[in-house]
């Protein structure tokens, strides 16, 4: 019963994040709708459950946006699991200790390794299928540098207000 | 550890590569479909109500004893204003495929995608209709609003005029009817480029499409000029556009599913 229970869970809050995601493209002006949340989502889970599954449960993120892709299927996918499994790598070996500035750092290294797989996997796909690569723009790194800014932002914010209403995320209570 | 570390990657990439061979060969096709099916009716829903509310926002508030019944019927006009605008495109799009010998199908919008770089809208209809790569999508009075990028069983991936890898042969209704190139920009802006020097452009020129490309017909509508940028260093010069459709409000549109040459 209780992983019946917890599947169904798993499921609805997986529905629920990237539901929560697309309201927050479609509804928000610009340059809010930048926020990327599948991306926050996967940093806090990360520091919260410090456990592989989460690159899974990533990678399960990250396919149901690439069905919202005008991009080639598995440009978001790949870029996006990836730096999840880079982010848990990162966490593990070099930002452990969960403080406020160790998880914006994890959050910016993150989100430059997520975008640049991005740019590389469709140089690549223009390279290998004869299509126009016109990615790369001061547009480009302006969009970038919002989605940057203000998703590390709103994670702080978050981060922040969830060390105050539980320990798991404070700093003193690292298991070792 | 380091063993591990390389382990984990591998299997990862591993799983990755797979269902991207499982998507491409279509064995993932049922599931996706059924998959879709269900974000599909949360995406479309999210997508009218944030139409309504901006329809909602642009009316202003008057006496607020009055709030709880002027905020229904704000919201019964909104829904009026949605049905009547949805009206008014349908009688637009069936007056301008009148006489004409073009197949079409309508489609609604039932959500963007949520790459942050580029401007595409989902639509309601794909292969099974006889929506395919390349075709044209025009809103209401053929307005042309973008091509059709991938078509699946049921769903297709529309990028818009202003996507900046959007490419559409354009002709000017100047004098010297003008030819270039209508490109996008970020979802921003959208421009006429390659107009040679010695041409004439004025503010207000319409620009439709050149028929140069296959299956696009000539004389769909793309937008107006709305300031021309001239250097005499360069080789062309460019047009700046305004689209004659809002591409941020598109619910309902039609797909030019094949053009009679003749």
């Amino acid at each position: 019963m209780k992983r019946i229970i917890k599947f169904i869970s798993f499921l609805f809050s997986t529905f629920l994040i990237f539901f929560l995601h697309s309201f927050i493209f479609l509804a928000l002006p610009f340059p809010f709708y930048q926020i990327n949340l599948v991306f926050i989502v996967v940093v806090l889970m990360v520091i919260w459950y410090e456990a592989g599954w989460v690159v899974w449960y990533a990678f399960l993120l990250f396919l149901l946006l690439d069905f919202y892709s005008a991009l080639p299927f598995g440009i978001t996918l790949f870029s996006g699991t990836m730096s999840a499994l880079i982010i848990f790598y990162l966490y593990l070996n070099i930002f452990t200790n969960k403080s406020w500035y160790g998880v914006l750092a994890l959050a910016f290294l993150g989100l430059i390794v997520f975008r640049f797989i991005y740019i590389i996997l469709i140089f690549l796909d223009s390279l290998i299928f004869g299509k126009e690569f016109g990615i790369i723009s001061q547009d480009l790194f302006r969009l970038i540098s919002w989605e940057i800014f203000l998703t590390v932002a709103t994670l702080g914010i978050i981060f922040i207000l969830l060390t105050k209403f539980t320990k798991r995320l404070n700093s003193i209570m690292i298991k070792t | 550890m380091e063993k591990t570390k390389k382990k984990t990657i591998i299997a990862v990439s591993f799983v990755i590569l797979v269902t991207i061979l499982l998507h491409f060969s279509g064995w993932l096709s049922p599931l996706e479909n059924r998959i879709k099916n269900i974000l599909n009716m949360g995406v479309g829903y999210i997508y009218k109500f944030n139409l309504n509310v901006n329809e909602q926002q642009n009316q202003t508030l008057v006496c607020p004893d009055l709030q709880t019944e002027l905020n229904k019927l704000k919201i019964d006009k909104a829904k009026l204003a949605i049905i009547e605008e949805e009206n008014k495109q349908l009688r637009d799009q069936l007056n301008f495929f009148e006489n004409k010998q073009i197949k079409h199908t309508g489609a609604q919008v039932i959500g963007r995608d949520f790459e942050p770089f580029s401007s595409s809208i989902i639509l309601n209809k794909g292969l099974k209709d006889g929506v395919q790569e390349g075709n044209p999508v025009v809103a209401s009075g053929g307005v042309l609003v973008g091509k059709i990028i991938k078509s699946e069983d049921t769903t297709s991936v529309v990028r818009l005029i202003n996507d900046n890898q959007s490419r559409i042969a354009g002709t000017l209704t100047n004098k010297d009817t003008s030819i270039g190139l209508v490109e996008g920009g970020y979802g921003i802006s959208v421009h006429m480029n390659l107009i040679p020097q010695n041409e004439t452009i004025n503010i207000g020129d319409t620009v439709i499409t050149s028929g140069l490309e296959a299956g696009i017909p000539r004389g769909l509508l793309i937008g107006t000029v709305e300031s021309v940028e001239k250097e005499p260093y360069q080789p062309f010069q460019k047009a700046i556009l305004q689209p004659l459709s809002n591409l941020n409000k598109l619910f309902l549109v039609s797909v030019i599913t094949q053009v009679d040459e003749d």
